[in-house]
Protein backbone atom coordinates (compact mmCIF):
# COMPACT_ATOMS: atom_id res chain seq x y z
CA UNK A 1 0.00 0.00 0.00
CA UNK A 2 2.91 2.52 1.05
CA UNK A 3 4.68 1.62 -2.15
CA UNK A 4 2.18 2.28 -4.15
CA UNK A 5 1.45 5.52 -2.64
CA UNK A 6 4.83 5.86 -2.90
CA UNK A 7 5.10 5.43 -6.82
CA UNK A 8 1.81 7.43 -7.13
CA UNK A 9 2.98 10.10 -5.56
CA UNK A 10 6.83 10.43 -7.14
CA UNK A 11 5.43 10.24 -10.31
CA UNK A 12 1.88 12.62 -9.84
CA UNK A 13 1.46 11.57 -13.29
CA UNK A 14 -2.30 13.54 -13.60
CA UNK A 15 -0.86 16.61 -12.20
CA UNK A 16 2.08 16.85 -13.87
CA UNK A 17 0.60 16.74 -17.13
CA UNK A 18 -1.47 19.69 -15.94
CA UNK A 19 1.71 21.58 -14.32
CA UNK A 20 4.02 21.19 -17.64
CA UNK A 21 0.97 21.41 -20.22
CA UNK A 22 2.37 24.58 -21.71
CA UNK A 23 5.60 22.41 -22.98
CA UNK A 24 2.94 20.21 -25.06
CA UNK A 25 0.59 22.59 -25.82
CA UNK A 26 3.08 25.01 -27.48
CA UNK A 27 4.84 22.01 -29.87
CA UNK A 28 1.85 19.68 -31.04
CA UNK A 29 -1.09 21.61 -29.79
CA UNK A 30 -4.23 19.90 -27.80
CA UNK A 31 -4.27 16.40 -29.96
CA UNK A 32 -0.56 16.79 -29.90
CA UNK A 33 -0.85 16.38 -26.09
CA UNK A 34 -3.48 13.71 -25.89
CA UNK A 35 -1.74 11.32 -28.56
CA UNK A 36 1.67 11.95 -27.01
CA UNK A 37 0.19 11.02 -23.47
CA UNK A 38 -1.13 7.94 -25.16
CA UNK A 39 2.45 7.45 -26.75
CA UNK A 40 4.45 8.37 -23.49
CA UNK A 41 2.14 6.23 -21.54
CA UNK A 42 2.54 3.07 -23.73
CA UNK A 43 6.39 4.06 -23.80
CA UNK A 44 6.98 4.24 -19.98
CA UNK A 45 4.61 1.13 -19.98
CA UNK A 46 7.40 -1.19 -22.03
CA UNK A 47 10.15 0.73 -20.01
CA UNK A 48 8.25 -0.04 -16.29
CA UNK A 49 8.10 -4.03 -17.94
CA UNK A 50 11.60 -4.43 -18.92
CA UNK A 51 12.90 -2.92 -15.49
CA UNK A 52 10.71 -4.73 -13.75
CA UNK A 53 12.53 -8.03 -15.54
CA UNK A 54 15.64 -6.44 -14.50
CA UNK A 55 13.99 -6.11 -10.79
CA UNK A 56 13.13 -9.70 -11.11
CA UNK A 57 16.42 -10.62 -11.72
CA UNK A 58 18.74 -8.86 -9.17
CA UNK A 59 16.37 -6.64 -6.64
CA UNK A 60 18.89 -4.21 -5.79
CA UNK A 61 18.26 -0.73 -4.42
CA UNK A 62 21.23 0.70 -6.61
CA UNK A 63 19.28 -0.66 -9.62
CA UNK A 64 20.22 0.61 -13.42
CA UNK A 65 24.13 0.55 -12.21
CA UNK A 66 24.10 -2.94 -10.42
CA UNK A 67 21.90 -4.25 -13.97
CA UNK A 68 24.73 -2.89 -15.99
CA UNK A 69 27.48 -4.22 -14.16
CA UNK A 70 25.49 -7.77 -14.43
CA UNK A 71 25.06 -7.61 -17.84
CA UNK A 72 28.17 -5.62 -19.36
CA UNK A 73 30.65 -7.85 -21.06
CA UNK A 74 32.95 -8.74 -18.09
CA UNK A 75 36.19 -6.16 -19.61
CA UNK A 76 33.74 -2.94 -19.59
CA UNK A 77 31.18 -3.74 -16.94
CA UNK A 78 32.60 -1.53 -13.90
CA UNK A 79 33.52 1.54 -16.44
CA UNK A 80 30.21 1.52 -17.31
CA UNK A 81 28.65 0.83 -14.47
CA UNK A 82 30.36 3.22 -12.56
CA UNK A 83 28.95 5.81 -15.47
CA UNK A 84 25.41 4.26 -14.57
CA UNK A 85 25.27 4.95 -11.37
CA UNK A 86 26.78 8.89 -11.90
CA UNK A 87 24.06 9.39 -14.43
CA UNK A 88 21.76 8.09 -11.94
CA UNK A 89 22.17 9.76 -9.07
CA UNK A 90 23.14 12.73 -11.40
CA UNK A 91 19.01 12.31 -12.98
CA UNK A 92 17.82 11.74 -9.47
CA UNK A 93 19.73 15.26 -8.35
CA UNK A 94 18.09 16.82 -10.93
CA UNK A 95 14.54 15.56 -10.58
CA UNK A 96 14.42 16.44 -7.04
CA UNK A 97 15.85 19.97 -8.23
CA UNK A 98 12.51 19.77 -10.77
CA UNK A 99 10.29 19.03 -8.14
CA UNK A 100 11.44 21.28 -5.41
CA UNK A 101 11.05 24.35 -8.45
CA UNK A 102 8.01 23.81 -10.00
CA UNK A 103 6.25 22.89 -6.04
CA UNK A 104 8.30 26.41 -5.20
CA UNK A 105 6.90 27.99 -8.92
CA UNK A 106 3.10 26.32 -8.14
CA UNK A 107 2.96 27.76 -4.75
CA UNK A 108 4.03 31.67 -6.37
CA UNK A 109 1.30 30.62 -9.29
CA UNK A 110 -1.22 30.43 -6.06
CA UNK A 111 -0.34 33.94 -4.33
CA UNK A 112 -0.13 35.37 -8.34
CA UNK A 113 -4.15 33.83 -8.64
CA UNK A 114 -4.95 35.16 -5.02
CA UNK A 115 -3.34 38.33 -4.66
CA UNK A 116 -4.38 40.51 -7.21
CA UNK A 117 -1.38 43.07 -7.11
CA UNK A 118 1.64 40.50 -6.56
CA UNK A 119 4.85 41.32 -8.53
CA UNK A 120 6.54 37.98 -9.11
CA UNK A 121 9.86 37.66 -8.92
CA UNK A 122 12.66 34.70 -9.84
CA UNK A 123 13.88 35.11 -5.93
CA UNK A 124 10.74 34.26 -4.41
CA UNK A 125 10.97 31.30 -6.42
CA UNK A 126 14.12 30.37 -5.12
CA UNK A 127 12.70 30.93 -1.43
CA UNK A 128 9.78 29.15 -1.91
CA UNK A 129 11.94 26.30 -3.34
CA UNK A 130 13.74 26.22 -0.07
CA UNK A 131 11.03 25.97 1.88
CA UNK A 132 9.80 22.99 0.04
CA UNK A 133 12.73 21.34 0.48
CA UNK A 134 13.05 21.74 3.71
CA UNK A 135 9.86 20.30 4.57
CA UNK A 136 11.07 17.56 2.27
CA UNK A 137 13.77 17.26 4.49
CA UNK A 138 12.21 17.43 7.52
CA UNK A 139 9.55 14.68 6.39
CA UNK A 140 12.20 12.76 5.17
CA UNK A 141 14.56 12.70 8.86
CA UNK A 142 12.79 14.00 11.15
CA UNK A 143 9.11 12.34 11.19
CA UNK A 144 10.38 9.12 8.62
CA UNK A 145 8.70 6.99 10.98
CA UNK A 146 5.10 8.33 9.44
CA UNK A 147 6.77 8.43 6.16
CA UNK A 148 4.82 5.04 5.32
CA UNK A 149 1.35 6.53 6.49
CA UNK A 150 2.58 9.71 4.90
CA UNK A 151 2.47 8.48 1.85
CA UNK A 152 -1.05 6.32 1.72
CA UNK A 153 -2.05 9.41 2.97
CA UNK A 154 -1.30 10.96 -0.18
CA UNK A 155 -2.46 8.28 -2.65
CA UNK A 156 -6.03 8.76 -1.41
CA UNK A 157 -5.37 12.54 -1.69
CA UNK A 158 -4.51 11.62 -5.07
CA UNK A 159 -7.02 9.98 -6.04
CA UNK A 160 -9.91 12.23 -4.42
CA UNK A 161 -8.28 15.53 -5.82
CA UNK A 162 -8.80 13.54 -9.31
CA UNK A 163 -12.10 13.72 -9.06
CA UNK A 164 -12.46 17.03 -7.22
CA UNK A 165 -10.88 18.48 -10.25
CA UNK A 166 -12.09 16.50 -13.17
CA UNK A 167 -15.71 17.46 -11.65
CA UNK A 168 -15.79 21.47 -11.29
CA UNK A 169 -14.17 21.63 -14.80
CA UNK A 170 -16.67 19.70 -16.67
CA UNK A 171 -20.17 20.78 -15.18
CA UNK A 172 -18.70 24.43 -15.02
CA UNK A 173 -16.51 24.94 -17.76
CA UNK A 174 -17.86 25.87 -21.15
CA UNK A 175 -16.87 22.95 -23.88
CA UNK A 176 -15.05 23.28 -26.62
CA UNK A 177 -16.08 21.05 -29.31
CA UNK A 178 -14.22 17.66 -29.85
CA UNK A 179 -13.13 17.80 -33.06
CA UNK A 180 -11.12 21.08 -32.07
CA UNK A 181 -9.56 19.04 -29.50
CA UNK A 182 -8.85 15.64 -31.23
CA UNK A 183 -7.28 17.54 -34.41
CA UNK A 184 -5.62 20.33 -33.45
CA UNK A 185 -2.35 20.51 -33.87
CA UNK A 186 -0.04 23.46 -33.39
CA UNK A 187 3.60 23.84 -33.99
CA UNK A 188 4.04 26.95 -31.46
CA UNK A 189 7.83 26.29 -31.91
CA UNK A 190 7.87 27.42 -35.74
CA UNK A 191 9.07 24.00 -36.50
CA UNK A 192 9.69 22.81 -39.87
CA UNK A 193 7.16 19.92 -39.81
CA UNK A 194 4.56 19.20 -37.66
CA UNK A 195 6.10 15.62 -37.07
CA UNK A 196 9.37 17.49 -34.94
CA UNK A 197 7.13 19.97 -33.59
CA UNK A 198 5.02 16.83 -31.91
CA UNK A 199 7.90 15.11 -31.05
CA UNK A 200 9.78 18.38 -28.92
CA UNK A 201 6.81 18.31 -27.16
CA UNK A 202 6.44 15.10 -25.70
CA UNK A 203 8.97 16.03 -23.25
CA UNK A 204 6.64 17.39 -20.77
CA UNK A 205 5.00 14.46 -21.09
CA UNK A 206 7.53 12.27 -20.78
CA UNK A 207 8.33 14.53 -17.71
CA UNK A 208 5.39 13.66 -15.68
CA UNK A 209 6.23 9.85 -15.83
CA UNK A 210 9.73 10.47 -14.79
CA UNK A 211 10.81 8.54 -11.31
CA UNK A 212 9.54 5.21 -12.49
CA UNK A 213 12.38 3.45 -10.79
CA UNK A 214 11.54 5.28 -7.70
CA UNK A 215 10.06 2.49 -6.41
CA UNK A 216 12.79 0.03 -6.83
CA UNK A 217 15.23 1.98 -4.84
CA UNK A 218 13.42 2.64 -1.96
CA UNK A 219 11.77 -1.52 -1.62
CA UNK A 220 13.99 -4.09 -2.98
CA UNK A 221 11.16 -6.08 -2.72
CA UNK A 222 8.33 -5.61 -5.29
CA UNK A 223 6.65 -8.85 -5.61
CA UNK A 224 4.80 -8.56 -8.72
CA UNK A 225 5.76 -5.27 -10.24
CA UNK A 226 3.95 -4.74 -13.60
CA UNK A 227 0.34 -4.28 -11.86
CA UNK A 228 1.83 -2.11 -9.44
CA UNK A 229 3.31 -0.23 -12.53
CA UNK A 230 0.25 0.16 -14.84
CA UNK A 231 -1.80 1.07 -11.63
CA UNK A 232 0.98 4.32 -10.83
CA UNK A 233 0.68 5.24 -14.23
CA UNK A 234 -3.29 6.05 -14.75
CA UNK B 1 -7.94 14.67 -16.81
CA UNK B 2 -5.59 15.92 -19.59
CA UNK B 3 -9.24 15.33 -21.99
CA UNK B 4 -11.07 17.44 -19.56
CA UNK B 5 -8.83 20.69 -19.36
CA UNK B 6 -8.32 20.79 -22.89
CA UNK B 7 -12.01 20.61 -23.41
CA UNK B 8 -12.38 23.49 -21.11
CA UNK B 9 -9.65 25.98 -22.38
CA UNK B 10 -11.39 29.05 -23.09
CA UNK B 11 -9.37 31.92 -24.25
CA UNK B 12 -5.68 30.08 -25.33
CA UNK B 13 -3.72 33.19 -25.33
CA UNK B 14 -5.22 34.56 -22.01
CA UNK B 15 -3.86 31.23 -20.90
CA UNK B 16 -0.83 30.42 -21.97
CA UNK B 17 0.28 34.57 -21.12
CA UNK B 18 -1.27 33.90 -17.38
CA UNK B 19 0.61 35.88 -14.31
CA UNK B 20 0.58 32.84 -12.82
CA UNK B 21 3.04 31.17 -15.26
CA UNK B 22 0.80 27.66 -15.10
CA UNK B 23 -1.58 27.77 -17.97
CA UNK B 24 -4.03 25.38 -15.81
CA UNK B 25 -4.61 27.94 -13.35
CA UNK B 26 -5.83 29.97 -15.44
CA UNK B 27 -8.06 27.76 -17.10
CA UNK B 28 -9.60 26.52 -13.92
CA UNK B 29 -10.08 29.96 -13.29
CA UNK B 30 -12.02 30.37 -16.40
CA UNK B 31 -14.10 27.41 -16.21
CA UNK B 32 -15.31 28.33 -12.15
CA UNK B 33 -15.62 31.49 -12.80
CA UNK B 34 -14.03 31.87 -9.01
CA UNK B 35 -11.09 32.69 -7.51
CA UNK B 36 -11.62 30.60 -4.29
CA UNK B 37 -12.61 28.04 -6.23
CA UNK B 38 -10.07 27.71 -8.25
CA UNK B 39 -7.57 28.54 -5.83
CA UNK B 40 -8.61 25.07 -3.76
CA UNK B 41 -8.58 23.55 -7.12
CA UNK B 42 -4.71 24.58 -7.73
CA UNK B 43 -4.17 24.38 -3.88
CA UNK B 44 -4.84 20.27 -4.85
CA UNK B 45 -2.34 19.96 -7.13
CA UNK B 46 0.71 22.24 -5.27
CA UNK B 47 0.00 20.10 -2.07
CA UNK B 48 0.72 16.67 -4.40
CA UNK B 49 3.44 18.20 -5.55
CA UNK B 50 4.97 19.09 -2.31
CA UNK B 51 4.41 15.99 -1.78
CA UNK B 52 6.01 14.63 -4.29
CA UNK B 53 8.94 16.34 -3.90
CA UNK B 54 8.91 14.83 -0.23
CA UNK B 55 8.79 11.37 -2.46
CA UNK B 56 11.53 12.19 -5.04
CA UNK B 57 14.11 13.50 -2.13
CA UNK B 58 13.52 10.00 -0.17
CA UNK B 59 14.54 8.08 -3.73
CA UNK B 60 17.48 10.26 -4.55
CA UNK B 61 18.57 9.87 -1.08
CA UNK B 62 18.80 6.10 -1.32
CA UNK B 63 20.39 6.09 -4.70
CA UNK B 64 23.36 8.63 -3.22
CA UNK B 65 23.53 6.09 -0.08
CA UNK B 66 23.44 2.73 -2.53
CA UNK B 67 25.98 4.25 -4.53
CA UNK B 68 28.37 5.60 -1.71
CA UNK B 69 28.20 1.86 -0.20
CA UNK B 70 29.52 1.01 -3.23
CA UNK B 71 31.98 3.40 -2.92
CA UNK B 72 31.33 5.18 -6.09
CA UNK B 73 30.61 8.61 -4.93
CA UNK B 74 33.50 10.83 -3.35
CA UNK B 75 33.20 11.02 0.71
CA UNK B 76 31.26 7.98 0.14
CA UNK B 77 32.75 7.03 3.84
CA UNK B 78 30.72 9.67 5.08
CA UNK B 79 27.47 9.27 2.83
CA UNK B 80 26.70 5.86 3.76
CA UNK B 81 26.13 6.32 6.89
CA UNK B 82 22.52 6.31 8.25
CA UNK B 83 21.02 7.22 11.26
CA UNK B 84 18.69 4.74 12.95
CA UNK B 85 15.95 5.46 15.39
CA UNK B 86 15.62 1.81 16.35
CA UNK B 87 18.64 -0.57 15.40
CA UNK B 88 21.48 0.26 13.28
CA UNK B 89 21.62 -2.56 10.84
CA UNK B 90 19.33 -4.69 9.46
CA UNK B 91 20.53 -7.78 8.26
CA UNK B 92 18.43 -9.73 6.33
CA UNK B 93 17.96 -13.67 7.49
CA UNK B 94 19.25 -14.55 3.63
CA UNK B 95 22.32 -12.57 3.40
CA UNK B 96 24.48 -11.03 6.36
CA UNK B 97 25.82 -7.96 4.46
CA UNK B 98 23.90 -4.70 5.57
CA UNK B 99 20.66 -3.18 4.36
CA UNK B 100 19.17 -0.30 5.20
CA UNK B 101 15.63 -0.47 6.63
CA UNK B 102 13.54 2.40 5.15
CA UNK B 103 11.21 2.19 7.71
CA UNK B 104 13.64 2.74 10.63
CA UNK B 105 16.66 4.44 9.31
CA UNK B 106 17.49 6.88 7.31
CA UNK B 107 20.65 8.21 5.41
CA UNK B 108 21.13 11.27 7.15
CA UNK B 109 24.53 12.40 5.45
CA UNK B 110 22.90 11.28 1.58
CA UNK B 111 19.84 13.57 2.53
CA UNK B 112 21.98 16.34 3.62
CA UNK B 113 24.05 16.28 0.49
CA UNK B 114 20.87 15.97 -1.85
CA UNK B 115 19.27 19.02 0.13
CA UNK B 116 22.49 21.12 -0.05
CA UNK B 117 23.03 20.27 -3.69
CA UNK B 118 19.34 20.89 -4.40
CA UNK B 119 19.45 24.71 -2.89
CA UNK B 120 22.79 25.64 -4.29
CA UNK B 121 20.68 24.65 -7.78
CA UNK B 122 18.20 26.81 -6.41
CA UNK B 123 20.47 29.89 -6.56
CA UNK B 124 20.63 29.75 -10.50
CA UNK B 125 17.27 30.32 -10.74
CA UNK B 126 17.77 33.81 -9.37
CA UNK B 127 20.28 34.35 -12.28
CA UNK B 128 18.57 32.20 -15.21
CA UNK B 129 15.88 30.55 -15.77
CA UNK B 130 16.89 29.08 -18.72
CA UNK B 131 20.00 27.65 -17.45
CA UNK B 132 17.74 25.96 -14.23
CA UNK B 133 15.01 24.64 -17.13
CA UNK B 134 18.31 22.89 -18.42
CA UNK B 135 18.74 21.02 -14.81
CA UNK B 136 15.51 20.18 -15.21
CA UNK B 137 15.74 18.24 -18.62
CA UNK B 138 19.14 16.78 -16.83
CA UNK B 139 16.80 14.72 -14.82
CA UNK B 140 15.16 13.49 -17.76
CA UNK B 141 18.94 12.59 -20.30
CA UNK B 142 20.37 11.45 -17.28
CA UNK B 143 17.64 8.60 -16.19
CA UNK B 144 17.08 7.99 -19.66
CA UNK B 145 20.80 7.42 -20.68
CA UNK B 146 20.81 4.69 -17.50
CA UNK B 147 17.56 2.99 -18.76
CA UNK B 148 18.69 2.77 -21.89
CA UNK B 149 22.35 1.43 -20.96
CA UNK B 150 20.77 -1.35 -18.79
CA UNK B 151 17.83 -2.30 -21.38
CA UNK B 152 20.36 -2.01 -24.20
CA UNK B 153 22.39 -4.39 -22.05
CA UNK B 154 19.04 -6.72 -21.48
CA UNK B 155 18.85 -6.94 -25.28
CA UNK B 156 22.12 -7.70 -25.74
CA UNK B 157 21.99 -10.58 -23.07
CA UNK B 158 18.81 -11.61 -24.08
CA UNK B 159 19.28 -11.77 -28.63
CA UNK B 160 22.71 -14.08 -27.45
CA UNK B 161 20.82 -16.41 -24.96
CA UNK B 162 23.22 -15.69 -22.23
CA UNK B 163 20.04 -15.31 -19.75
CA UNK B 164 19.39 -18.92 -18.23
CA UNK B 165 16.70 -20.11 -16.24
CA UNK B 166 17.26 -20.61 -13.09
CA UNK B 167 16.95 -24.53 -12.73
CA UNK B 168 19.80 -24.69 -15.76
CA UNK B 169 22.45 -22.98 -13.74
CA UNK B 170 24.30 -25.19 -11.04
CA UNK B 171 26.19 -22.38 -9.36
CA UNK B 172 25.25 -20.39 -6.16
CA UNK B 173 26.39 -16.93 -7.30
CA UNK B 174 24.35 -15.62 -10.14
CA UNK B 175 23.61 -12.20 -11.30
CA UNK B 176 26.43 -10.38 -10.42
CA UNK B 177 29.89 -9.54 -12.23
CA UNK B 178 31.34 -12.33 -14.14
CA UNK B 179 28.76 -14.77 -12.52
CA UNK B 180 26.34 -16.38 -15.26
CA UNK B 181 22.62 -15.11 -15.57
CA UNK B 182 19.32 -16.29 -14.66
CA UNK B 183 15.91 -15.46 -14.86
CA UNK B 184 14.35 -14.06 -12.25
CA UNK B 185 10.97 -14.96 -11.28
CA UNK B 186 8.69 -12.47 -13.55
CA UNK B 187 10.14 -12.05 -17.18
CA UNK B 188 8.28 -12.09 -20.86
CA UNK B 189 9.19 -15.13 -22.47
CA UNK B 190 10.55 -15.27 -25.82
CA UNK B 191 9.67 -13.52 -29.04
CA UNK B 192 7.49 -11.12 -27.12
CA UNK B 193 10.29 -10.84 -24.78
CA UNK B 194 12.56 -8.93 -27.54
CA UNK B 195 9.60 -7.28 -29.19
CA UNK B 196 9.06 -5.12 -25.81
CA UNK B 197 12.79 -5.04 -25.23
CA UNK B 198 13.68 -3.71 -28.65
CA UNK B 199 10.47 -1.25 -28.10
CA UNK B 200 12.01 -0.16 -24.81
CA UNK B 201 15.44 0.75 -26.82
CA UNK B 202 13.56 2.54 -29.47
CA UNK B 203 11.44 4.52 -27.36
CA UNK B 204 14.34 5.95 -25.23
CA UNK B 205 16.12 6.57 -28.24
CA UNK B 206 13.81 8.66 -29.53
CA UNK B 207 12.55 10.69 -26.41
CA UNK B 208 16.74 11.01 -25.69
CA UNK B 209 17.20 12.32 -29.11
CA UNK B 210 14.14 14.88 -28.43
CA UNK B 211 14.74 16.07 -25.33
CA UNK B 212 18.48 17.64 -26.26
CA UNK B 213 16.43 19.65 -28.87
CA UNK B 214 15.29 23.59 -27.77
CA UNK B 215 11.55 24.23 -27.26
CA UNK B 216 11.16 26.77 -29.87
CA UNK B 217 12.82 28.13 -32.90
CA UNK B 218 15.08 30.11 -34.06
CA UNK B 219 16.93 29.26 -30.71
CA UNK B 220 19.73 31.95 -29.66
CA UNK B 221 22.03 31.45 -26.72
CA UNK B 222 19.14 32.44 -23.87
CA UNK B 223 16.67 30.07 -25.32
CA UNK B 224 19.10 27.17 -26.25
CA UNK B 225 18.39 23.94 -24.71
CA UNK B 226 21.47 22.94 -22.58
CA UNK B 227 20.90 19.34 -21.43
CA UNK B 228 22.99 17.91 -24.00
CA UNK B 229 26.17 20.10 -22.58
CA UNK B 230 24.58 18.95 -19.06
CA UNK B 231 24.84 15.58 -19.88
CA UNK B 232 27.95 15.69 -21.46
CA UNK B 233 29.65 17.61 -18.56
CA UNK B 234 28.39 14.53 -16.03
CA UNK B 235 29.71 12.30 -18.39
CA UNK B 236 33.25 13.91 -18.82
CA UNK B 237 33.52 14.50 -15.06
CA UNK B 238 32.24 10.71 -13.90
CA UNK B 239 34.74 9.65 -16.43
CA UNK B 240 37.82 11.54 -15.26
CA UNK B 241 37.01 11.15 -11.56
CA UNK B 242 36.87 7.17 -12.70
CA UNK B 243 40.26 7.55 -14.76
CA UNK B 244 41.92 9.25 -11.83
CA UNK B 245 40.75 7.87 -8.94
CA UNK B 246 37.43 5.97 -8.43
CA UNK B 247 39.42 3.23 -11.01
CA UNK B 248 41.04 1.61 -7.67
CA UNK B 249 37.95 2.58 -5.27
CA UNK B 250 35.20 1.37 -6.77
CA UNK B 251 34.73 -2.13 -7.09
CA UNK B 252 31.28 -2.81 -8.74
CA UNK B 253 28.30 -3.20 -6.86
CA UNK B 254 28.12 -4.78 -3.57
CA UNK B 255 26.81 -7.91 -3.67
CA UNK B 256 23.55 -8.14 -2.72
CA UNK B 257 21.44 -10.29 -4.08
CA UNK B 258 22.69 -14.38 -3.71
CA UNK B 259 20.66 -16.88 -5.54
CA UNK B 260 16.96 -15.94 -4.99
CA UNK B 261 14.87 -18.96 -3.98
CA UNK B 262 12.62 -19.05 -6.56
CA UNK B 263 11.76 -22.44 -9.07
CA UNK B 264 11.18 -21.91 -12.63
CA UNK B 265 7.43 -21.62 -13.46
CA UNK B 266 7.65 -22.91 -16.87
Amino acid sequence: MSILGFSCTVLITWEATLILFLSGFQNGGPAGVIYGFLLVWFGTLSVFATLSELVSMAPTSGGQYHWVSMLAPPSSSKFLSYITGWLTVGGWQAAVASGGFLTGTLFQGLIALTVPNYQPKSWHGTLLFWAVIFFAVFVNTVISNLLPKFEGLILILHILGFFAIMVPLVVLGEHGNASNVFTLFLNGGGWPTQGISFFVGLLGNVFAFIGADGAYHVSNCLPNPIPWAALTMT
Amino acid sequence: MILAVLFCIGDIDSALSTSTGYPFMEIFLQATNSVAGSAAMAAIITVLALCATVGLLASTSRMFWSFSRDRGLPGWRTLQKVFSTTQPFKSRSTNNLLQVNVRTSVPIWSVAATTVISCLLALINIGSVTAFNNIVSLAVVGLFTSYLLASGLLLYRRCTNTIKLSSESPIDLVNAPNAPLVWGPWRFRGFFGIVNNTFTCIYLTVILLFSLWPPATPVDASTMNYSSLMLGAVLIFSVAYYVLYARKEFQGPVLETQRPNFSDST
